[in-house]
């Protein structure tokens, strides 16, 4: 097994302060581990923690709306608590839960043993959670972020002293976002090197399952989409604290600047939310249809033109913004355009489906659900293009509908079916499918409850992110439905965490392949061994691990082989690279640094750098592999 | 009931599913009073109708897109459901000619779409003729209007107008705004006669619409639609739909200071000194300056808080958020942030002009009887 860390020159084996550690078993495995499941596991588990907040941040927030005049909280905190839903959503939920499900299934679906930079990849994992911590932290303060999870300028970067956002909350807000950043960055570049340099041999890229398809395109997108905003918030750090004037009028800067570096950033965010999603549809929509998925290719170059049409669609965020005609007629036509791909890919979901044997698992209805949902997004997304009626909608709860059809009726549909369809690999034993479709169910009602009278209370003119509403705007009954409708999403979601529970006392055992599956993880055991495959397989095949199953007849049809390969024994010892303690050390100098940059206290980022330091020195000289594994 | 089968349960259940869904549906229809509707769905004047109008030609489309899915979805889900004793699927890898197809008629549609939209986004770009022209003042959190040339409604007008928050239109001609601020951005917003546009400070963006006759008596509802701080929510407007001549009357009252009778009764009530209204607040007639200041126009968007020289012929108060009765504006003055969130906090010391929002005053010394008194002088309509 050849991985990055292996290429360690053999001087650095003798040197370094301490020995690696060596457990891989038993809890303080998991503060070393740097194996790509153990990693995803914990990715996967933090971001379902923050997916709870989120959630009951949400709940406060429908509680508040549920009648006029809502006293349930003051302005202030109604204003950290959309900040802060939004921001956990987006940077604590969506992208890690992705960066979970890429790196459990990525290395396995390519037939890798660990991605290109274990240390790397568990570097990401733990800047990540203090990052969550440092930025939840400012509740401590009473100064949660509150200038929105698009933080605009100049609201956020006004200097502290005139007022605009008293306390520290931007500060936070900022600082934490730019460190995550660091975090998304260095897994983006793992997801992009295994994929270029581990696949297994035959594994050509157009043999590559779509959901690795899906996760290469967004670790791009998120590698050339991090840097513009990054350079915004240190921005509007600097107008905040040192009195720069990148955003202020007064001084001739343009504030919309700050927006046209948010949303080059931000849209494609929107991609790198969703894409992965796509991808996990497009996994689970053959293996429960026993069909290939529909023009596999389409939807691999749509996926790849919506990477890069996704970088001109930026200022349709903006159309309110006074562009200008001339911006407005080419950014429209342009969104109309990313309407197509997107749309070809609900054409081929439906058409695997179509004609195949559907098995209604929870996973496959979820997909269903998936498809259905997103496609409503994907038509009041449309809407946006449509620049002049847009300029009624916008920044109305039409647009949180919208958005919610595509990350919760798409996103978060697809990562509950992707939880059902891979926990038996992850974990060896079923999830339970009886609670399964009630949880689907349940959520379906509820997210339409909540979600669809959101188009219509926007449509009749209630403005986003206002924490209260006066009587006879003839909003209340449709705001009470969608506060009774998140309730019912609240329960959903707690019988899927009760379904962990049980399912995990009750121990159904999964066996390699529960599903009858078609791609290279379902050939190995569930959970499968620390060094995924003791021999690593050849590929010949997209599907691959199908073909050796199945055959076609002369019509086309299904034909079942009957000579299932044995699985060979490996040769001798496995080589796999030794946990190590030094990127969590690393990543830990970071919210200390942040603590120092939001308070301006120097000693405390001196301390928060010496501990980066420290962490950096260590990993660099530490044995490339612990005595023991020699 | 026992004997009931499955299917008559199950008819029965969705039954009465149907029926509470369509009550619900009626509640949402004509549940509550309307007064205050700021509905885009139901456009009035040029500018909003032919928004919405767009809005209306893709939801033909988006329908039959929309049902055909969702139908296919439940149709494919059921029909091709795997049962034992069916044959094997047929193993389909794509067809181009169908791709192709699903490919090209999103495209088509989406150019069919493109026309009539390209071709409004620059028509509402064009500046209106003979429009009558007010530049809006975002605050945190009101608004702030100067009229600033009122003489082509008039030839005898040759001063200029300022008010907040309530903004008072002639029918039948274009309104043209330029929208300005100096704190952070805001976004201006009247529904029922126009889309919204953001109010970006540096820049002066413009937006206009226009009101019809059939429009004359009537108030529309608006506010601030792009997130401002803490009182964004409480940052409304309201627009008053005047005949052309009644227009005329009203900008000629807005254009009278307070009698030298009031000012002293101002300065009695301590409204001009002890209090210091004046230093947030423009109180025509009571310094000679700033009334020059707002009928030549170098005096708009001075002061921190709204004129209320006319506060008695408004309808509403604090953003347009409470209706005005003496009561409640005495409330107000008595201690304001518990009416509205205002930001008054340490860090930004206890001075009232760092304040943004109306700051207490029962903390400074007033009693609610002398907050009584300055709300019911405000309100007296007679000059």
């Amino acid at each position: 097994m050849t991985t990055a860390d292996d290429a360690v020159s053999p001087a650095a084996v003798t040197s370094g302060l301490f020995a690696r550690p060596t457990k891989t078993t038993g809890w303080k495995s998991w503060l070393t581990t740097i194996d790509h499941k153990k990693i995803a596991i914990l990715y996967g588990s933090t971001a379902l923690v923050f997916f709870v907040i989120a959630g009951l941040e949400a709940l406060l927030i429908r509680w508040q709306l549920m009648g006029p005049d809502g006293t349930v909280m003051s302005a202030k905190v109604y204003n950290q608590m959309f900040t802060m839903h939004g921001t956990t959503m987006v940077f604590l939920v969506g992208m890690p839960m992705a960066v979970a499900f890429g790196n459990y299934f990525l290395p396995l679906m390519i037939g890798a043993r660990d991605v290109a930079f274990p240390r790397i990849n568990m570097l990401g994992y733990w800047i990540f959670l203090f990052g969550g911590i440092f930025m939840y932290s400012s509740f401590l303060w009473s100064s949660a972020p509150d200038g929105g999870w698009f933080g605009y300028a100049p609201l956020t970067s006004q200097p502290i002293a005139l007022g605009a956002l008293p306390g520290h909350g931007p500060d936070f807000w900022t600082v934490g976002l730019i460190f995550m950043g660091i975090g998304s960055v260095t897994s983006a570049l793992n997801f992009i090197v295994t994929v270029l340099n581990m696949r297994a041999p035959g594994m050509t890229l157009l043999r590559m399952p779509v959901f690795v398809w899906m996760i290469f395109i967004i670790a791009f997108l998120t590698l050339f989409a991090m840097p513009p905003v990054t350079a915004a918030l240190i921005q509007v750090y600097m107008d905040r604290n040192f009195g720069t004037n990148f955003f202020n009028s007064a001084q001739g800067a343009d504030p919309l600047l700050y927006q046209h570096l948010f949303w080059l950033f931000g849209h494609p965010e929107v991609y790198i939310l969703i894409l992965p999603g796509m991808g996990i549809v497009s996994e689970i929509l053959p293996v429960f249809s026993r069909k290939p998925l529909f023009g596999y290719r389409v939807v691999i170059f749509s996926g790849i033109a919506i990477g890069f049409v996704g970088w001109g669609v930026w200022a349709h965020h903006m159309y309110a913004t006074g562009l200008g005609p001339a911006a407005l007629t080419g950014f429209g036509v342009a969104t109309m355009a990313i309407g197509v791909p997107t749309g070809v890919k609900i054409f081929n979901w439906l058409g695997t489906v179509w004609g195949g044997a559907v098995r209604l698992t929870t996973a496959m209805l979820f997909s269903l659900g998936f498809i259905a949902m997103f496609t409503l997004g994907g038509l009041s997304g449309v809407m946006h293009s449509i620049v002049p009626s847009n300029a009624q909608q916008t920044d109305t709860y039409f647009i949180v509908a919208h958005f919610h059809y595509v990350l919760f009726g798409g996103l978060i549909f697809a990562f509950f079916g992707g939880f059902y369809y891979w926990w038996p690999k992850m974990f060896g034993h079923m999830l339970g499918e009886k609670l399964g479709k009630i949880n689907f169910w349940l959520m379906l009602i509820g997210f339409n409850l909540t979600f669809g009278p959101m188009h219509l209370v926007g449509l009749r003119g209630m403005p986003r992110r206002t924490y209260t509403y006066g009587k006879g705007y003839g909003w209340e009954a449709l705001n009470q439905l969608e506060s009774l409708g998140a309730v019912v999403i609240a329960v959903s979601v707690l019988l899927f965490v009760i379904n962990i529970a049980v399912s995990a006392k009750k121990r159904v055992p999964a066996g390699n392949d529960p599903w009858d599956g078609r791609t290279l993880e379902w050939t190995i055991t569930s959970p499968p061994p620390e060094h995924n495959f003791d021999v690593i397989p050849e590929v010949h095949d997209f599907d691959d691990f199908w073909h050796k199953k199945y055959t076609e007849d002369e019509d086309g049809r299904l034909v079942k082989l009957t000579v299932p390969e044995a699985p060979s024994k490996p040769h001798g010892h496995i080589h796999m690279p030794s946990p190590s303690y030094w990127p969590c050390v690393l990543a830990l100098g970071l919210p200390i640094m942040g603590y120092g940059f939001v308070f301006k206290a120097w000693w405390i980022l001196g301390v928060g750098v010496a501990v980066l330091m420290v962490g950096m020195t260590a990993w660099a000289i530490e044995p490339h592999t612990a005595e023991e594994n020699h | 009931m026992k004997t009931l089968k499955w299917r008559q349960r199950a008819t029965r259940v969705f039954a009465r599913a149907t029926l509470l869904g369509a009550s619900a549906l009626l509640l949402v229809a004509c549940g509550d009073d309307s007064t205050k509707e700021q509905n885009p769905l139901e456009p009035k004047g040029d500018v909003a109708s032919r928004q919405i109008g767009l809005l209306k030609f893709w939801m033909i489309p988006a329908a039959v897109i929309a049902v055909g899915v969702l139908s296919a979805v439940v149709i494919i889900a059921i029909k091709y459901r795997e049962r034992p004793g069916n044959e094997n699927p047929k193993q389909i890898h794509g067809n181009s000619a169908l791709e192709l197809g699903w490919t090209i008629v999103p495209a088509l549609i989406m150019a069919i779409m493109a026309v009539p939209t390209v071709a409004l986004i620059w028509d509402l770009d064009a500046k209106p003729k003979d429009a009558l022209e007010v530049t809006v003042y975002g605050k945190q959190w009101w608004w702030e209007y100067q009229y600033t040339n009122l003489d082509i409604a008039d030839p005898a007008i040759d001063f200029q107008v300022n008010t907040a928050n309530e903004l008072h239109i002639p029918s039948g001609r274009p309104v043209y705004f330029t929208l300005k601020s100096d704190n952070v951005m805001h976004s201006f917003w009247v529904p029922s006669l126009a889309g919204k546009k953001d109010v970006v400070p540096g820049r002066d963006n413009k937006v206009w619409f226009i009101a019809d006759k059939d429009d004359e008596g009537k108030w529309f509802y608006g506010q601030c639609a792009e997130y401002c701080g803490l009182s964004h929510a409480d940052m409304r407007l309201k627009v008053y739909v005047h005949s052309p001549e009644d227009f005329v009357e009203w900008a000629r009252h807005q254009n009278e200071g307070w009698s030298a009778e009031r000012v002293a009764r101002a300065a009695y009530l301590g409204i001009t000194d002890k209090w210091g209204c004046s230093s947030c607040h423009f109180l025509g007639g009571t310094n000679e300056d700033a009334d020059k200041g707002i009928a030549d126009g170098s005096g708009a968007n001075a002061r921190p808080g709204p004129n209320l020289t006319h506060l008695g012929d408004r309808t509403s108060f604090a953003g347009a958020k409470y209706d005005l009765t003496a009561e409640k504006l005495a409330e107000w003055i008595f201690h304001a942030p518990e009416l509205k969130p205002a930001q008054c906090d340490k860090t930004l010391g206890e001075s009232a002009t760092r304040c943004k929002g109306m700051p207490n005053f029962e903390k400074t010394g007033m009693t609610k009887a002398q907050a009584t008194e300055i709300a019911e002088f405000l309100l007296e309509s007679e000059q």
